[in-house]
């Protein structure tokens, strides 16, 4: 008894022993960075980072200055507190969500046969091309509902799938789900997209659909970013790189089929800091701003679009947007 | 020539993971990439040269002598993790870029009952300190080949059109099994 405490202690004490001293003397001067970015990092070594583990990864953020931020594991707060480590900005993984692109429901698209096999947009697919009267159209049988992890898709009254933005993760579960690549995976901050995929012409599509892209093209002639593309063959596309949000074109669709997530804040000018130039209301494609010249100008609310044009060309700073 | 078939028998006929079913988690969690798999077997085969050395020699000099055989597996797992630690530090002091090419997996294989393994097949099969080297080496060279053999077709699977219901670790859990297969073709060769 005691000998084998004394063996398994005397054991622990050396190895304890050579591991304390060897730390000292095989000390390597590391970057203290690099540890403080350690500790933030969830610590899971799951690897989704692209790295041997975490440590490799705050190895990569704390030597290279382009390092982007990888780690899709890491909060708000330690990423909060990783930037004010690094001193720097920290690019990294977009967060996307699901967006369904159809707004033909049960009242909008008409149907061409009753279909009554299993619900599930796939086998209903397999039936001569789905019921639907436009063969871009959401089936609405919920597919993607039935796949999603997060329980973030509902199916509506309108026989469309709701996206919850709360909830969804922006997996892509559904986009592989639904057999008529209806859904789209796009950036979660205040998105704008086109409700419509269909490659019909205008007169076809509306034989079968009320709400469709009818690809006239007002969109993209009024969008002050050139980000929408449209032509005779297909419906129009929102780039999102460019789009900035102004909502100008949800304005003047005539068929109402671009959707917003969220409107962006309108702006207003402080008056003490303009000087009355009138570059804002030169700019302004909404016809928001108004005033004389030299004196301060302003927004009209009602009008302003939100697309901060203005902001980036007034010479004294003096446009804010006004949160909401 | 006897330890050249024990070689063979340890990396071949007796294979770590396909006939012993010893290390079966790094073998199924490091095989994603031929590359990861090849730096995992590195420090596999040099992590269990040194725990094969250094376990024989306390076996023979301190739990035989004083009749502690009872406390073989805790003080080899003491052992073995200092010694892995040991290792680590004194591979980051001499050589960096062999440090981040073993990376994450020297701590990982810290715990690995490969090793643990090896070390207690040493004592059990009665191998002298030289017998017990080679056999580690051997293991954990078959450890390595089945390693990256398997990393070699999870590589090749990725590009082929799986069945959605085999996706993941069925079919790689299959696919192990099949590589079992094979490695027992070579039973009957050495003992």
């Amino acid at each position: 008894m005691i000998t084998a405490a004394l063996v398994i202690g005397g054991i622990g004490a050396i190895c304890a022993l050579i591991l304390g001293i060897s730390l000292v003397t095989f000390a390597v001067k590391m970057d203290p960075r690099e540890k403080e970015v350690m500790d933030r990092l969830p610590g899971a070594n799951c690897g989704a980072c692209g790295y041997a583990g975490c440590a490799a990864f705050a190895h990569e953020l704390t030597s290279n200055a382009d390092a982007p931020m990888a780690c899709p594991a890491v909060n708000a707060a330690a990423l909060q507190s990783i930037i004010e480590v690094l001193g720097r900005e920290l690019g990294g993984v977009s967060q996307v969500i699901a967006c369904v692109r159809c707004k033909g429901g049960i009242e909008e698209a008409s149907t061409r046969y009753t279909y009554v096999g299993p619900r599930d947009c796939r086998t209903a697919q397999l039936i001569a091309g789905g019921s639907k009267g436009c063969q871009y159209g959401c089936l609405g049988l919920g597919s993607c509902v039935t796949v999603c992890p997060f329980d973030a898709i509902s199916m509506g009254e309108d026989g469309l799938p709701h996206v919850n933005a709360d909830k969804c993760t922006g997996c892509g579960k559904c986009v592989d789900a639904c057999p008529r690549m209806i859904i789209t995976l796009v950036p979660k901050s205040g998105n704008y997209h086109v409700g419509c995929i269909s490659k019909d012409a205008a007169k076809d599509m509306k034989k079968s659909c009320g709400v469709g892209c009818i690809k006239c093209g007002i969109c993209a002639d009024v969008c002050p970013f050139e980000a929408i593309t449209v032509s005779k063959d297909k419906a129009a596309e929102i780039n999102q790189d460019k789009c900035r949000r102004c909502g100008l074109c949800v304005s003047v669709c005539p068929t109402g089929v671009i959707d917003s997530r969220r409107k962006p804040d309108k702006v207003r000018i402080v008056p003490d800091k303009c000087k009355g130039c009138g570059i804002c209301e030169q700019v302004c494609p909404a016809e928001a701003v108004t005033g004389k010249l030299k004196e301060p100008f302003v927004v009209n609310e009602g009008k302003c679009i939100g697309c901060g044009l203005c902001i980036d060309k007034c010479p004294a700073d003096a446009i804010e947007r006004k949160p909401s | 020539m006897d330890y050249i078939l024990l070689i063979i028998s340890a990396a071949l006929v007796n294979n770590f993971v396909l006939s012993r079913f010893l290390g079966i988690c790094p073998f199924i969690g490091v095989s994603k990439s031929t590359d990861t798999a090849i730096g995992m077997s590195m420090a596999v085969v040099f992590v269990i040269a040194l725990a094969s050395l250094v376990t024989w020699l306390i076996s023979h000099t301190l739990l035989v002598p004083y009749g502690l055989q009872y406390l073989q597996t805790i003080v080899f797992i003491l052992v073995i993790a200092s010694l892995v630690q040991l290792v680590e530090m004194v591979v980051q002091k001499v050589s960096m870029p062999l440090y981040q090419a073993l990376g994450i997996y020297l701590p990982l294989i810290t715990t690995n009952c490969a090793v643990l393994g090896v070390a207690i097949l040493n004592i059990n099969l009665q191998y002298n300190l030289l017998q017990a080297v080679i056999f580690g080496v051997g293991s954990a060279a078959g450890f390595g080949l089945a390693l990256i053999i398997f990393a070699g077709m999870r590589e090749e699977m990725d590009l082929n059109n799986i069945p959605t219901a085999f996706h993941g670790t069925p079919i790689a859990l299959i696919t192990a099994g099949i590589l079992s297969l094979a490695f027992m073709g070579f039973s009957g060769l050495v003992k």
